[in-house]
């Protein structure tokens, strides 16, 4: 088997581990115990927003190379494949916006508020749109490659520009080093870096099948193996829905059975440890608070946490901020008595992992559709 | 076009990408409350501040927050009571005290002493620094 033919199978490979891992970042996903707004479940976007996020860097810098090879050497193969890595980017880059936005949403309050790191990654996609634009307007089949190149070449600066921008302005989006510290330890240091070479792996050679297009039992493969990713993304977002779905209004009838869905907004540690624990929640839902007694396996490992403010340490339960299914009977104070308690996850996770095997099926699609090949 | 010509182009395309992106992400981004002191007539704004008190009335669905700048000014802002139940998961109270928030809206000018202004809240925001603070958890 040629390297060339071989790349559609290593691609096929790893969108099928990345299905799996995907599920497990559903519903596994480590997150912060404690998050200053939201869900702290929406970080589990971390996992799915910023691998793309670097996929995407990472296909404009492959651009940017055979962008600048081609503008010294003059070879068409070099502008072909810039071109393909542009418009792998463009897809990832696309995806990148949706899912920062739909996670923006729940921890920063606003899907969009032209922070520097939004603006500068918008900033970032019309500039590679504009090419495609530039590219097509020029009818010189002399002119149009170099003028188109040198735009490439030009363009690529927005992404050093969309990368500094919260280290030289007040920003809401995060620094490396504060998602380094997250990610350093434990679970998130084996997820993260697995998710974020899986899906820079295949985006980079995807580039190479988008220029020279997939054929036969290759295409066959790659396309069901993106079909997995995306009915995997239609698993989670399944789930989601048939579990909020299920749940009703919180009716404090003494003696009714109820299931409703919450959010926690205190937690206390009655006794217990991280196997069986008995816990005292105030759940707000649908504007007023309901106290929750459960006594069980806590939804959430661990199920306290130790934080240092000043020179203090507090003890604090990490079920706070969860949107929570509660499911038991209304005692006759009033309070539930929960005999299931289930954190759910913020919706922009499982829609999250939808888009992105949407993009990966785009992207899969222009590698295998007949034709020419990219820019060819 | 030469392959000089070309890389000049792309050097000068560059340039003119880096000023154009870093003005447009310098309108988007926030001030400190104190800024507003320069405000002059009601203006669309995207301010931090720390909380430094607070009303809140269920009944008119309004909180009404004083928020201080680095310098000590201080503005009156109003906010949705629902709104804010929603985002954070409960009401308003002491606890937000000290915190520091960002938010956008129309500020009204009316400088009296140390206080700016007043504000009407459209969108309440928070950066996520601080949760990558926290252990990570599991559920």
């Amino acid at each position: 088997m040629t390297s060339k033919r071989a790349l559609p199978h290593i691609v096929a490979f790893l969108l099928l581990v990345d299905a799996a891992l995907l599920y497990l970042v559903d519903i596994r996903g480590p997150f912060p115990a404690q998050v200053p707004l939201g869900t702290p479940t929406a970080y589990r976007n971390l996992y799915i927003h910023v691998p793309i996020a670097i996929a995407g860097y990472a296909t404009f810098t492959v651009a940017l190379i055979y962008a600048l090879l081609y503008l010294v050497r003059g070879d068409a193969r070099y502008e072909r494949t810039a071109h393909a890595a542009i418009v792998v980017g463009i897809i990832y880059g696309a995806a990148t916006l949706v899912t920062g936005s739909i996670w923006a949403r729940e921890s920063w309050g606003s899907a969009w508020n032209w922070d520097p790191r939004e603006t500068g990654i918008f900033f970032m996609w019309v500039a590679y749109l504009i090419y495609f634009v530039l590219r097509s307007s020029i009818k010189d089949p002399d002119v149009a490659p170099r003028i188109s190149m040198s735009y490439a070449v030009a363009a690529y600066a927005t992404i050093p520009l969309s990368f500094v921008l919260p280290y030289i302005m007040e920003s809401l989006h995060p620094r490396v080093t504060e998602t380094k510290a997250f990610v350093g330890g434990g679970l998130p240091a084996v997820l993260f870096p697995i998710r974020m070479m899986i899906v820079n792996v295949a985006a980079i050679l995807f580039i190479f099948m988008v220029r020279d297009r997939v054929t036969g039992q290759a295409r066959r493969v790659l396309k069901v193996a993106s079909a997995i990713l995306l009915a995997a993304g239609l698993l989670v977002v399944t789930l989601h829905v048939a579990s909020v779905a299920s749940a009703g209004e919180a009716q404090l009838t003494p003696g009714a059975s109820v299931k409703f869905v919450g959010k926690v907004a205190e937690a206390q540690l009655l006794e217990g440890n991280n196997d069986t624990a008995m816990l005292l929640l105030k759940i707000y839902t649908d504007g007023r608070a309901v106290e929750v007694r459960y006594v069980g396996e806590p939804p959430v490992k661990p199920v306290t946490f130790t934080q240092k403010k000043g020179n203090t340490t507090e003890l604090k339960v990490s079920l706070v901020g969860h949107v929570v299914l509660v499911e038991g009977v209304v005692s006759p104070g009033g309070m539930v008595e929960a005999r299931s308690l289930k954190v759910l996850n913020y919706w922009g996770v499982p829609a999250n992992i939808l888009i992105y095997g949407l993009s990966v099926a785009l992207t899969v699609y222009l590698a295998t559709r007949p034709g020419r090949s990219a820019g060819g | 076009m030469n392959k000089r010509a070309g890389l000049l182009l792309a050097g000068v395309l560059a340039a003119i990408m880096v000023a154009v992106g870093y003005m447009a992400a310098s309108m988007g981004g926030y001030k400190d409350v104190s800024d507003l002191a320069k405000v002059k007539e009601p203006t669309l704004v995207t301010v931090k501040g720390v909380i430094a008190d607070y009303r809140a009335d269920p009944n008119s669905d309004t909180v009404v927050f004083v928020l201080q700048g680095e310098d000590g000014s201080l503005i009156t802002a109003e906010f949705s009571y629902q709104r804010f139940v929603n985002m954070h998961g409960r009401a308003p109270g002491p606890w937000i005290l000290g915190q520091e928030i960002v938010v956008k809206g129309v500020f009204y000018p009316s400088k009296q002493g140390n206080t700016l202004g007043y504000m009407d809240i459209s969108e309440m925001l928070k950066g996520c620094h601080e949760g990558y603070e926290a252990p990570p958890a599991t559920g």
